[in-house]
């Protein structure tokens, strides 16, 4: 038994010294998406909370058929969808609406456009995004899921999926944009 | 290569698999709120095995309650006495002075006065299986004082004849001529007479008392990364009592309504040793504490040990049920609501953001009216018609946050028990 299937096992059991270091071996990554997921850190760090202590009070139920990473990735995305689809049901409407239009003309430009932008800042940016359009972005293209799996977690369509991530594209990159 | 492409590219090699730095008081929040969890589970665990046990209470009780009203006795037993009631005619059971009445059957033949039909009609056959109890029921209604009987009944008492006469296994003689107004209570029972309508009791329960810290959703970014580490290794033993005065009303024979007033007391002793080694600012933009560490020179002990009260007087109103187990005890189970004053304070306790140590008395931290559940359940002995000795277990915890203003939610519980006495005294 090597040592991440021993503090799996001890985890389960409820022992406070491995799941401290299981937090440890996976809080920043864990914390790296729900800064992703949300629009502010505080936000973030609540997510990350929530999520903890969900992946620490139903340990029992990882079987052990993906990673444990994936296991806890997943509950982290779905708890980012929970508070998503909370707030949408309260307030069920679009952020604002951007204009679609690309104001980049030449594609071939954007390799150049795009260089020198640290992961901090493209963060940044990617917060600012309305949470229908970050959430897309980040499940797609961040997190491999497909768009027929993403319309059935958020209770919309394929199509409207797809026409989300496109307009995130734009406007994350009008957003890019204004660094300039 | 397109636009989209590189947008894809930007974020898949900018932000996939992106690592945020965690501090370190992460960790203290979220292993104080496992054993925030922790204890709540097995609070639960409790809680539901005490409601289990008070349904399966509710159902036996009901249960033997109706095979006792379905049984045929009962049912011929209330014909028999409502007909005893209206039935009885003053004129009938006068008694001659002169001529004691042989009530015995056997000589019915012989005897001019004892009319045989009418031993009949207004005798009561007692069935078997009753009893003795449903037999004072009756003879207790028949009990009228000298004073008030008439010439005729006082000749009758004095003529040493015996209002009941049992010659007969089964058969109750006709009852004197009574009032009718004084055998009113009669149809009523078809259950068991109750004892008392209203009840006062006196009780105390030395308990075992604790708190459950958790952090509050605003302001909990304001607590110290090492508050909880701090606060779980300080309180080394907590325990608590209560003196409770109750007025308990019965609305029949199985469920009561009751009321009072508690004083409480819930303690924890404290022992602090611990070094500050951080400088704290407190970002109120980023809402956050940024720790920064200090010189050697600047670190500041932080010990102390005491004892911290929390004084409350607290008004229940419960609803309860009981349980006759027989003529000496009953099963007892009653839960409600309860309002609890914060009355007083006294020790230390530790600011959770800068971590010294603050006096108790002086802190406005606390909200005085609280809100609180409690259960309670357990055997009570007759050892007088009018006086109950009662031991039972307890939980109460509260329901609203005791402290106000700061980040750490507070809600004390206690779980012990309860000793006490209690009077019948209204009939």
């Amino acid at each position: 038994m090597d040592r991440l299937e021993y503090l799996i096992e001890s985890c389960k059991k409820n022992d406070r010294s491995a799941q401290r270091e299981i937090f440890e071996m996976y809080s920043a990554k864990m914390l790296g998406i729900c800064r992703r997921y949300c629009k502010t850190l505080e936000d973030a760090q609540d997510m990350f909370q929530e999520g903890f202590l969900k992946v620490f009070t139903n340990f029992d139920t990882f079987k052990g058929e993906s990673s444990l990473e994936t296991w806890m990735k997943r509950i982290f995305i779905n708890g980012a969808l929970n508070q998503y689809r909370k707030a949408h049901m309260k307030h069920d409407h679009v952020e604002f609406e951007p204009e679609l239009h690309d104001t980049q003309a030449n594609p071939d430009d954007d390799e150049t456009m795009f260089s020198g932008i640290s992961s901090e800042y493209l963060l940044n940016s990617l917060q600012q995004l309305p949470e229908q359009y970050r959430i897309v972005i980040n499940m797609h293209i961040l997190d491999g899921i497909g768009h027929k799996q993403i319309a059935a977690m958020l209770n919309t369509t394929e199509s409207n999926s797809k026409s989300r991530l496109s307009r995130a594209r734009v406007m994350l990159k009008k957003l890019l944009m204004k660094r300039k | 290569m397109n636009k989209e492409y590189n947008i894809s590219k930007l974020l898949k090699q900018n932000l996939e698999g992106y690592e945020s730095f965690v501090d370190a008081g992460q960790w203290d929040v979220l292993s104080a709120r496992l054993n925030a969890y922790d204890r709540k589970r097995i609070l639960l665990l409790w809680s539901n095995v005490v409601v289990g046990f008070i349904i399966l209470l509710l159902f036996s009780t009901a249960f033997f309650n109706s095979t006792k009203t379905e049984k045929p006795h009962s049912k011929s037993m209330k014909n028999n006495s409502e007909k005893t009631i209206v039935d009885v005619s003053p004129e009938v059971f006068i008694p001659n002075p002169e001529k004691p009445i042989d009530r015995n059957p056997k000589n019915a033949s012989t005897n001019p006065d004892f009319d045989q039909s009418q031993n009949e009609d207004h005798s009561l056959e007692v069935p078997k299986g009753s009893t003795d109890k449903d037999k004072g029921v009756i003879s207790e209604m028949v009990e009228v004082p000298y004073e008030s009987m008439n010439h005729f009944e006082k000749m009758f008492m004095l003529s040493k004849i015996p209002a009941f006469s049992f010659e007969h296994p089964f058969t109750i003689s006709p009852p004197l001529p009574l009032p009718l107004e004084k055998s009113e209570p009669l149809s009523k029972n078809k259950t068991e007479p109750i004892n008392g309508k209203w009840e006062l009791g006196i009780m105390t329960t030395p308990s075992v008392a604790n708190k459950i810290l958790n952090s509050d959703k605003t302001n909990g970014w304001l607590i110290n990364r090492d508050f909880f580490g701090i606060t779980e290794k300080s309180e080394k033993r907590s325990g608590g009592f209560q003196s409770s005065f109750a007025v308990q009303f019965n609305l029949n024979s199985i469920w009561f309504l009751q009321g009072g007033l508690t004083y409480s007391e819930k303690r924890e002793s404290v022992s602090y040793n611990h070094i500050i080694k951080d400088e704290i600012i407190v970002s109120q933009t980023e809402k956050r504490l940024i720790y920064n560490e200090a010189p050697r020179i600047q670190w500041i002990k932080v010990s102390g040990s005491g004892i911290n009260k929390y004084t409350f007087i607290e008004l229940p109103l419960f609803v309860g049920f009981k349980h006759k187990i027989n003529d000496k005890l009953e099963w007892r189970s009653r839960g409600g609501v309860s309002y609890w004053r914060l009355i007083d304070k006294q020790g230390t306790k530790i600011d959770p953001t800068i971590l010294t140590l603050n006096n108790l008395s002086d802190s406005k931290d606390y909200t005085k009216s609280n809100l609180g559940f409690a259960i309670n359940s357990g055997f009570y002995y007759n050892l007088s018609p009018a006086m109950k000795f009662l031991v039972e277990t307890g939980a109460s915890m509260a329901m609203t946050n005791l402290t106000k203003g700061s980040p750490v939610i507070t809600k004390p519980y206690s779980y012990g028990l309860n000793v006490g006495i209690q009077y019948i005294i209204i009939k």
